[in-house]
């Protein structure tokens, strides 16, 4: 099989990957903010003293990329606020008390048959769906390229390479069924005929299960960073994403699992995209795979977990390779989390970075065939003249290079320095 | 309840740089317990006083003269030590040594701004310190020996000798320096860090192929050649450092080549007996121009291109080899002695006349009798053809063995024409010249078992073919 260049072998830790999904209670009060894709803020469409039903429209898109957003829980608004979002920074949100009804609007299933694709895409961007894999791209404008751009395969990302993370593994073993029927849709609004679903975790029956005449299973390594687009596109399809281009520029699109399951579910059963699946992991009490509402705040999910155990350093939102740690634990869920990982100080160690021996490790770990350990040395030395040549915009920030390092220097947050630098400075 | 804000990743690796540091340190220890046993209990002391001091000078540099961060728990400092220590004689004092830790890690490494900063291997340094300056302690042993000389018996196809002194090489039954005789176990500590990931395979093996392949085409024993001296210490363990060597693959491969080229030449044709130590600094210089780039200390990016580089090296390679072979280029011929004569009263001293008959010259007594015979003898040298006049009585006992023309280096070759070794074979007959490792009685020039063995066979054989034509 062919496999991108780089990489690392993070331990796994996927206790959760047998757990059944499990439904979370509604939430008594959700804040679900206006910013939870890529690309321009929502603009509200319901104000203060509303009364709001599950599933309904509350916030509308704004500019060429941006995605609506819907109520995840029956109630009233109560005020629409800055609060604090996962990127830890504020975020206008919508505040919403539940009545506990869970009183939903009237979902509108069409016929699929007599849809062309314009208007199933038109489906997807009324029900407000996103990449759900993580960064939250709105899905109706991936699934519509530009003309000059010849598609030819849908690739579904169940890699899950995060570790601790298993929720997309479930929902693939759980709603095979959805998972498939939602390629199937991508594939017929796409016009191609080569559909893959790359898993993660190696499972024969999983394998026989979502088998069908249309769609290609392929089982992947255990390498990190295996379902970051561009070397999944590489891993599948063989094909290289130069620099600064898109999967599209390759002829390939690609998808994550519950993002098909959530365009199944809207286009078959009108239902938008107000509830994920996620995974609860590390050190809480019963960790596992949980639905749950948009808007949920993090500290109400570790509850119903049975609380954290030990002395927990860390809350991570998404993976411990790229999430993002929370400073509190008011934090909402939103549409791109894929996790929430609580990590002691066992399992986090923290260590002071030394000089770099040169040991080559992180440049032999980078997916993207950059130096690391030279961007990183330019952004502490202050000469920011040199780091145009040595591209830290084409780093994907996967982290693969800092957890091999044995100096333990803060590569990615050096090469994050690096791309801010470059952007403001315009070396 | 608080918690932390960090960037990703949150997890990290286990590897750290002092589990590297000792990880290598580890599998340097066999080698060196070897060597203890080899060569008594003081080359223990000389390991622990290499170590030692070269921790103290880290923590008095760090401390007081560039006033760092002190990082001696990193285990650079203890890995540095042990490294010169290996490449050290057990003839070598302890203060001396303390010498040779103050330039490795005080000059060659942190005065660069510490580990990771240092553009040449610090224990090679501190190495080559101490042979500049205290050449007779160092001549004891070498970390490159004896390795050009051909034995005659090997010349001679037997295959017994042969074999024997290849398994003494790899198992480390002979003389040198502490930590570099045994092959077996240094190889075996190299597979453990294979097996951790430490080290790639790609330079020493670029290293020790280059040398084979060199040794073939210049006719010389490549199995000798890789087993003796400190090749496998330096292939392994010296020029693989990863500071001093290049990040790359390509870069490692050139590097490598490099460094068995220029091994192999100062070896074959330079003055100095050793090659590995100075081929490995001498390519340390390499590495920013190999790599690419040099981030650390100035600022250079050339998108080299290897395959010139390796044209170069080819090219710079075959000036250097016709240069040698220009006889006005050598030098180092030793003066001619025109009175052969005078030689040949030297070796045969109750002879008066010599009268040249039949492919053997007679040495005939006042009486005009036969008083004994003159034996010329050529044998492989250090470093080229060895010619020596022997003198052996009527019973064919030696009476005197004079080496007059030889291109001996300095260090090894001209310790075998000292007087010591010589006159051990006086008043032996042919049947007992033999070296005591080979059951005779005479004993080898430390370090230089096999040029020892090539004068022994050389003496031996000589007088045994005169037997054979007198009688």
């Amino acid at each position: 099989m062919n496999s991108f260049k780089g990489g690392t072998y993070p331990p796994k830790y996927k206790k959760t990957s047998e757990i059944a999904i499990e439904e979370i209670p509604l939430p008594k009060i959700a804040v679900v903010p206006l910013l939870q894709h890529v690309g321009s803020p929502s603009k509200p469409v319901v104000k203060a003293g509303d009364i709001v039903k599950t599933g309904q429209l509350i916030a509308e898109i704004t500019g060429l990329i941006s995605a609506r957003i819907h109520s995840p829980i029956s109630g009233k608004v109560l005020v629409i606020e800055k609060r604090l979002h996962p990127f830890g920074i504020g975020i206008e949100s919508i505040i919403i008390e539940s009545d506990e009804k869970d009183e939903r609007v009237e979902f509108h299933p069409k016929d699929i048959t007599k849809l062309f694709p314009n208007e199933i895409i038109d489906i997807i961007k009324n029900t407000g769906i996103v990449g759900l894999g993580g960064a939250g791209f709105p899905t109706h404008t991936k699934l519509w390229p530009p003309k000059d751009r010849k598609i030819d395969s849908v690739i579904l990302n169940g890699c899950e390479c995060e570790p601790y993370v298993t929720c997309d593994y479930r929902v693939m073993s759980e709603e095979t069924e959805k998972v498939i029927n939602g390629l199937k849709l991508m594939m017929k609004i796409l016009d191609v005929h080569n559909g893959y679903i790359a898993i993660g975790i190696k499972n024969k029956d999983l394998i026989e299960k979502l088998k069908d005449k249309d769609i290609k299973t392929i089982s992947m390594g255990s390498k990190y960073p295996q379902g970051a687009e561009r070397q999944l596109i590489k891993t599948v399809l063989n094909r290289k994403i130069p620099y600064g281009k898109l999967p599209m520029d390759v002829g390939c699109i690609v998808h994550n699992v519950q993002t098909a399951k959530a365009v199944y579910e809207a286009v078959y059963e009108g239902k938008p995209l107000y509830e994920r699946v996620i995974t609860v992991a590390g050190s809480v009490k019963e960790p596992g795979n949980y639905k749950v509402r948009i808007g949920t705040p993090v500290s109400e999910i570790i509850d119903y977990c049975g609380g954290l155990i030990g002395d927990v350093k860390k809350i991570i939102l998404g993976g411990p390779m790229m999430g993002l740690t929370q400073f509190s634990l008011d934090v909402p869920v939103i549409k791109g989390t894929v996790g929430i990982v609580a990590l002691t100080e066992k399992e986090n160690k923290i260590y002071e970075s030394t000089n770099c021996i040169k040991c080559g490790k992180c440049i032999n770990a980078c997916p993207e065939e950059l130096i690391p350990t030279a961007i990183s040395w330019f952004v502490e030395s202050g000469k920011y003249y040199e780091l145009a040549n040595y591209n830290p915009l084409g780093c994907t920030e996967c982290g693969s290079c800092e957890y091999e390092c044995p100096s333990k220097i803060h590569l990615v947050q050096n090469i994050r320095t690096a791309k801010k630098l470059m952007k403001t400075l315009k070396y | 309840m608080r918690f932390i804000i960090s960037s990703s990743p949150h997890i990290k690796s286990e590897e750290t740089t002092s589990k590297i540091m000792f990880s290598v340190f580890f599998a340097l220890i066999p080698a060196g317990i070897w060597g203890v046993y080899k060569f008594g209990i003081y080359s223990l002391f000389i390991i622990l006083a290499s170590v030692l001091s070269c921790v103290l000078f880290e923590y008095i540099s760090q401390k007081y003269i560039f006033k760092t961060k002190i990082n001696i728990s990193d285990g650079s400092a203890v890995l540095t030590g042990l490294l010169m220590a290996y490449c050290l004689p057990p003839s070598i004092k302890l203060w001396q040594i303390c010498i040779g830790s103050f330039f490795a890690i005080i000059l060659s490494k942190e005065s660069f701004g510490g580990i990771g900063f240092n553009i040449f291997n610090p224990a090679l340094i501190g190495r080559t310190m101490l042979w500049i300056l205290f050449p007779s302690d160092m001549l004891g042993v070498q970390i490159d020996g004896i390795t050009q000389a051909t034995p005659l018996g090997l010349l001679k196809g037997n295959t017994a000798v042969q074999v024997s002194t290849y398994l003494n090489l790899f198992i480390g039954n002979v003389p040198g320096s502490i930590g570099e005789i045994s092959k077996l176990l240094l190889i075996l500590g190299a597979l453990y860090l294979f097996w951790r990931k430490i080290i790639s395979w790609h330079l020493p093996i670029a290293y020790i192929l280059t040398v084979f392949i060199l040794s073939v085409i210049f006719g010389q024993d490549p199995v000798l050649q890789i087993l003796s001296g400190g090749l496998i210490l330096g292939a392994f363990f010296m020029a693989n450092d990863y500071t001093t060597s290049p990040v790359f693959t390509k870069g490692k491969i050139v590097f490598g080549f490099g460094c068995g080229l220029l091994t192999f030449l100062i070896r074959k044709f330079s003055s100095f007996p050793e090659g590995v130590c100075y081929a490995i600094l001498i390519m340390n210089l390499s590495v920013p121009v190999l790599d690419g780039f040099n981030f650390k200390n100035e600022v250079l990016h050339t998108k080299i291109n290897i395959r010139k580089y390796v044209y170069i090296f080819f090219i710079l390679t075959g000036i250097y080899l016709i240069a040698f072979n220009f006889p006005a280029c050598r030098g180092i011929n030793l003066k001619k002695s025109s009175d052969k004569s005078g030689i040949f009263k030297e070796v045969l001293p109750v002879a008066s006349d010599f009268r040249e008959q039949n492919d053997c010259i007679k040495g005939l007594d006042e009486n005009k009798k036969i008083a004994g015979y003159i034996l010329k003898i050529q044998f492989d040298g250090y470093s080229g053809k060895v010619n020596a006049v022997v003198g052996v009585d009527k019973e064919f006992k030696i009476t005197g063995l004079k080496i007059v023309e030889q291109n001996e280096t300095p260090g090894l070759g001209s310790k075998m024409t000292e007087k010591d070794f010589l006159n051990q074979f006086l008043g032996k007959s042919h049947e007992k010249i033999l070296l005591t490792s080979d059951g005779g009685e005479i004993d080898a020039v430390t370090s230089a078992t096999v040029s020892s063995r090539a004068i022994t066979d050389a003496v031996r054989e000589g007088i045994n073919d005169l037997k054979k034509k007198i009688e």
